[in-house]
């Protein structure tokens, strides 16, 4: 068994771009399976219109999951595997900018998975639905909406951090990294989709994050309901979760769809050959429609009572955010129009996203219009909007994507014939399951039994016919790919001709992916090196010259710690599980240390294209774009609390409950932590050890002081003769959560402190080192500044 | 060593402003007669005053390229949009 074992650690540890895809490609499939089967047993559940196979709380926690599972833990993995594989690829690199942190964003989202499932094992899972509403979701009971409930949060904040990560690699990955003169008007669809993925991905999750914050903190404080009870919102059930959960829901719907649009915009030019219609507008249309997604959120609370103005102002936006659909089908329309198309299995699936894409885009116009919402909201033509266009479009495009890079990723060709009764029986199932619920206008969402008086019963037993169809369907492709991969022809590095970079290394390509970078001149022709010009269609010798290597242990480690604090810190009623929360943190340091002390050598390529951001090495500027999500997360939950105060009838009178010499002591403590934070930079430029030393240990110091006047001022909170959470509910429970969560930021800045002092004496952080401090300067300032805004709402006004 | 950042003294007197901001907002809330939606809007104001201050000069953001300055002011912005509506949704107009 010696070469299994080493092949474990092999997955285990490897940070190479293509592994991890392979690994994010794999699990999501899994997970697939998992939330598959989900789905058959609730659709076996609906043939029969009374409770039989599933009892209403089972199915209730089977129809969350299966949401939650499919839309964040299969579509958008799906595409990050792939995205994983092939941008670095498309883009001339040679892995992702931090190749370590890609492994830690996989194995965060494993472990998420993990939890997620296990949430049915610890006394049953969410039953909420994915959109996890209140007030369902914080009742006085903690467990009242499931037991489970409080270790998906957790499982979900895992995934929140594995998508961030990933979202700050892949957009520094796309703006540092690119072969040298590869502009971003030379992207194929697929990066060009990606980049804009991953950027809402950025801004839209945070808001998420700080929902699920609020959540956790509404189930488990002792003041129950502060955030997301209705009298918190102005006498609308949980609005505000309903703005925190959509302003991140609506671009999570493009998240997941945006991917699949990327490699229908590879797949069609392939198979057709010719390029793809009017693509700079496509690319345009996808930015455009990134930027009204984040505008038009209001349209999944059009009835929740929110004011008219509002409810027009969305209407508006939500008209607008059709537009670039119209734009991007027409393009996809077009470029099939009359074409020579070689009928393989990936454009195929292909072709059948697209016009599963129109009826679904179609029917979410009705939606969009009031008066038919009034109609149809909860209903299954809702079901049926949401599904065409994500498993129509996102699920089957994401598969033709599968079947289009399958050869490249493994050398080996699948089977042709399979794969085309795979699309066959997948389409048919597909449109059997889902098309009858476009006439179920009346039959409610989430119900696990409804009489027979309904007449709902014959549709509902042909989507169940549907659903069988399109799922044992799904085993041809697990089939045809498991066996092709040791016996399929083999494939060369360009079966389909393609044009893009991907196809000229070998199949499957080196773990550098390419001998020598490609370059692309002003004109657009390409130099692969070693004199070899030309087109992209020929295959082009690669080097498997010497390379570090890239395994990490640290990775995997961290995230296991992560996974152990988190489920410590949830799993139990009430919380939080000392056995699990220890250990977690104990591994968590552990890895996070020798992360820290390893000695990685990232794969460079050479002179690499780097507009717009030239001026700023690939490390800053991924702290910076990670900055950026912090922003939106501290945003949200500030927001909360004004949200709650402004709404709260009452509210302690300044320096009441809260001191404001607390307060300003520590405001002071933390600027001259800043102060000194910026002179251990300003040391390190001048070579100054010493300087450098004093300055950190300064900051060390006045983090740790603040940290300890923090911690006073909670006991003394706590300790007051007359309960804090009994009389001032929600003071209490938002100052304890805001100030708890930028004590975290403080206490990860102090431990940031910890690692660099020792190095700072070993002489490190001159020269290009300095960067090190800077990278740490700029996450203490950040922290700093939430004070800042901290110190006024809660102290002074 | 190669001439980078700023200098020393630049940190010195942005932190002493910081520090004097921080002393008025502590002087503004016991200053008699300010009526409250000003007192709230003048604190917020100075919050951003600092923040700015630290964002350009301890941060350094001042030097940096432009286009990183958009990755920011997007997200400031994207928040602004969220929470602005989220209230406007309750209070329409301004009571
Ligand atoms: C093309 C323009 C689109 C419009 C105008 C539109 C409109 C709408 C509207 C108004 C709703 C709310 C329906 C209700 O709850 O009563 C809705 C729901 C939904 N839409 Fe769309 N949509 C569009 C495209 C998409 C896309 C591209 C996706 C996904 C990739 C998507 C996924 C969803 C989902 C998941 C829901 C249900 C959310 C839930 O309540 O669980 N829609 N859509
Ligand atoms: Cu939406």
């Amino acid at each position: 068994m010696q070469i299994s074992g080493q092949a474990a650690k092999y997955w285990l540890y490897s940070t190479n771009h293509k592994d991890v895809g392979v690994l994010y490609t794999v699990t999501s499939l899994l997970f697939f399976l998992i939330g598959g089967v989900l789905a058959l047993s609730m659709r076996a559940q609906l043939a029969n219109p009374t409770p039989g196979i599933l009892p209403t709380s089972t199915y209730n926690e089977f129809v969350t999951m299966h949401g939650l599972l499919m839309i964040l833990w299969v579509l958008s993995p799906l595409a990050i595997g792939l995205a994983n594989y092939f941008i670095p690829l498309q883009l001339g690199a040679r892995d992702l900018a931090f190749p370590r942190l890609n492994a830690l964003s996989y194995w965060l989202y494993l472990f998420g998975g993990v939890g997620m499932v296990l949430t049915f094992f610890v006394g049953g899972g969410p039953n909420t639905g994915w959109t996890l509403y209140n007030p369902q979701t914080a009742c006085s009971d903690p467990l009242c909406a499931g037991a489970g409930l409080n270790v998906a949060t957790g499982a979900l904040v895992l995934l929140v951090a594995s998508i961030t990560l990933g979202s700050v690699n892949f957009i520094v990955t796309m703006f540092k990294m690119r072969a040298p003169g590869l502009k971003f008007s030379h992207f194929s669809m697929f990066p060009w989709a990606m980049l804009v993925t991953v950027v809402m991905m950025l801004y839209a999750f945070p808001s998420f994050l700080a929902g699920l914050v609020l959540l956790f903190a509404d189930r488990t404080f002792p003041a129950r309901l502060s955030y997301l009870s209705s009298s918190q919102s102005g006498n609308i059930p949980s609005l505000l979760w309903d703005d925190v959960f959509w302003f991140f829901g609506h671009p999570e719907v493009y998240i997941v769809l945006f991917p699949a649009i990327g490699v229908i915009g590879e797949i069609l030019p392939t198979f057709t050959r010719r390029p793809l219609y009017g693509a700079k507008y496509v690319a345009w249309s996808m930015i455009a429609a990134a930027v009204l997604s984040f505008i038009v959120w209001g349209h999944h609370m059009f009835i929740t009572g929110v004011s008219p103005l509002s409810t027009q102002l969305f209407t508006i936006t939500t008209i607008g955010v059709s537009l670039p659909f119209d734009v991007i089908t027409i393009s996809m329309i077009e470029t099939l129009y009359k074409a020579k198309i070689r009928m393989k299995a990936p454009v195929l699936f292909a072709i059948g996203a697209v016009a599963l894409f129109v009826i679904g885009g179609i029917t979410g116009v009705f939606l969009a219009s009031i008066a038919l919402d009034h109609q149809l909201r909860g209903t299954y033509f809702v079901v049926a909007h949401f599904h065409y266009i994500m498993v129509g479009a996102g699920i089957l495009a994401l598969m033709g994507g599968l079947y289009y890079w399958f050869p490249k990723m493994t050398g080996r060709m699948y089977n042709e014939r399979i794969a085309k009764l795979h699309f066959a029986l997948s389409f048919i199932g597909f449109n059997v399951l889902y098309f009858p619920m476009f006439f179920l206008l009346e039959m409610p969402r989430r119900i696990a039994s409804y009489t027979i008086n309904t007449g709902w019963l014959p549709l509902n037993q042909m989507a169940t016919i549907g659903g069988f169809i399109f799922g044992l369907a799904q085993l041809l492709l697990f089939a045809n790919l498991g066996r092709s991969l040791r016996n399929g022809t083999p494939a060369g590095p360009n079966p389909w001709e393609g044009w893009t970079f991907e196809w000229s290394t070998s199949s499957p390509p080196p773990p550098e992916n390419f001998g020598t970078i490609p370059r692309v001149a002003s004109d657009g022709t390409v130099d692969f090196g070693s004199g070899h010009r030309g087109s992209l269609a020929t295959g082009l010798p690669n080097g498997h010259g010497a390379h570090p290597s890239h395994l990490s242990r640290w990775p995997i480690i961290m995230a296991l710690g992560a996974f152990l604090f988190l489920l410590g810190l949830t799993v139990s009623s009430p919380p939080p599980n000392y056995f699990l929360l220890v250990p977690g943190v104990v591994v968590g340091v552990w890895g996070l240390t020798g992360y820290g002390r390893e000695a990685f050598v990232v794969p460079e390529g050479e002179k690499t294209a780097d507009w717009p951001f030239a001026g700023i090495p690939r490390a800053r500027l991924g702290v910076w774009v990670f900055l950026a999500s912090e922003i939106i997360f501290f945003g949200v939950l500030l927001g909360a609390y004004a949200f709650v105060r402004t709404n709260a009838a009452t509210w302690p009178a300044i320096n009441s409950l809260f001191e404001i010499s607390h307060g300003a002591t520590n405001t002071f403590i933390l600027l001259a932590s800043s102060l000194t934070a910026v002179l251990a930079l300003a040391c390190a430029r001048q070579g100054s050890k010493s300087g450098l030393v004093a300055s950190l240990v300064g900051t060390f110091a006045l983090g740790t002081l603040f940290l300890y006047n923090k911690a006073m001022e909670w006991q003394q909170l706590a300790s007051a003769p007359v309960s804090i959470f009994a009389n001032f509910p929600l003071p209490a429970t938002t100052y304890y959560i805001t100030t708890g969560v930028h004590g975290v930021h403080v206490f990860a800045g102090l431990l940031m402190i910890g690692y660099l002092i020792p190095n700072a004496l070993k002489g490190k952080y001159f020269g290009h080192g300095e960067e090190t401090i800077h990278h740490f300067g700029l996450y203490w300032h950040f922290v700093d500044i939430v004070w800042i805004f901290l110190f006024p709402l809660f102290y002074l006004i | 060593m190669r001439e980078k950042g700023l200098s020393v003294r630049v940190y010195i007197i942005v932190f002493a402003v910081l520090i004097g901001v921080t002393a008025g907002e502590l002087e503004l809330i016991n200053l008699p007669n300010l009526a409250r939606d000003f007192v709230v809007t003048t604190l917020i104001g100075l919050a951003v005053a600092k923040a700015a201050l630290v964002v350009l000069f301890f941060q350094e953001l001042k030097d940096e390229p432009r286009p990183l300055s958009i990755v920011l002011v997007v997200a400031v912005v994207i928040v602004t949009a969220l929470l602005s509506v989220s209230f406007l949704q309750l209070h329409p107009f301004h009571t």
